[in-house]
């Protein structure tokens, strides 16, 4: 009895290991068939302007494509943003991430997520990046920043929008 | 390619050798998100400028993929490191297939 309960055991926990082998590849591939999804929409375009920033559906999904396994953690980037944003077609925005080799400005209320992405070089004086966005609606954006050991840092700035910048 | 694009760039003309500049840079365009209806409802297609690099002298400062969420006339302001004399090129890479470029030569004090 004992012993079928053990090869029971080990076969439960076999197919639960095939089963998550499964489940991780099936997110990979449904990844890569978003990704030919949308060269295909972008098919009569030239090489040159395909979009480089991702175009994914949810937060998970943008933060997954930056992040990969590995979770932000909180702190080590600031986004320098006024909290209240009278006109939601230009706000003035700085990511400062001190040693970060590449950013990534989202902004979660808009229609497309990521915003902006920056990869610093080595003559890069500092790694801060200043611009000016829109805002759909109030929220709170985000940056990610990808340190050169490969972890990832998270900061958040709530901000309150008086006219949304994004009809 | 779109009309009147006009390319703006500001940084010091001359530094010290290893300082680090700050440097300004915008570029007049419409930075058509997409997502605006025309007056017969219909959506007006995406026209933006997608990416942005800077380098000095084939050394990459920074390069940065743009979204729709970046507004119209889109200005960025970054530093750089100087290490001598040299130039400064700035690329912009627009929707329909053009390239703007424009290109600052900075010398250093002796």
């Amino acid at each position: 009895m004992l012993f079928i309960r053990k090869e029971m055991a080990q076969v439960t926990s076999e197919s639960d290991q095939k089963e998550r082998a499964a489940m991780t590849l099936n997110r990979r591939d449904a990844m890569q068939v978003s990704l030919w999804a949308l060269m295909c929409l972008a098919l009569p375009v030239r090489a040159q302007d395909l979009v480089a920033l991702p175009n994914v559906a949810t937060l998970e999904e943008l933060i997954y494509s930056f992040a990969g396994d590995a979770p932000p953690e909180k702190g080590g980037v600031s986004i320098g943003m006024e909290a209240i944003a009278e006109d939601g077609y230009r706000v003035p925005v700085t990511i400062d991430a001190p040693s970060a080799e590449e950013v990534m400005l989202i902004a979660p209320g808009n229609p497309v997520l990521p915003v902006l992405r920056a990869r610093f070089g080595p003559l890069a004086g500092a790694q801060s990046i200043a611009t000016r966005m829109r805002l759909g609606q109030s929220q709170e954006v985000f940056a990610l920043a990808r340190l050169p050991g490969g972890g990832v840092n998270r900061g958040a700035q709530a901000v309150s929008v008086i006219v949304g910048g994004c009809s | 390619m779109a009309t009147g694009v006009k390319t703006r760039v500001k940084l010091p003309k001359q530094v010290r050798a290893g300082e680090v500049v700050t440097i300004k840079t915008l570029i007049t365009h419409r930075m058509e998100s997409g997502h605006r209806l025309d007056s017969d409802n219909q959506p007006i297609p995406r026209s933006i400028i997608h990416r942005f690099l800077c380098e000095f002298e084939g050394e990459l400062v920074i390069d940065l993929d743009i979204g729709p969420g970046i507004s119209t006339n889109p200005f960025f302001e970054f530093q750089a490191l100087v290490p001598g004399p040299g130039v400064f090129t700035f690329i912009w890479f627009d929707d329909d297939g053009a390239i703007y470029t424009d290109s600052r030569a900075i010398s250093v004090m002796s």
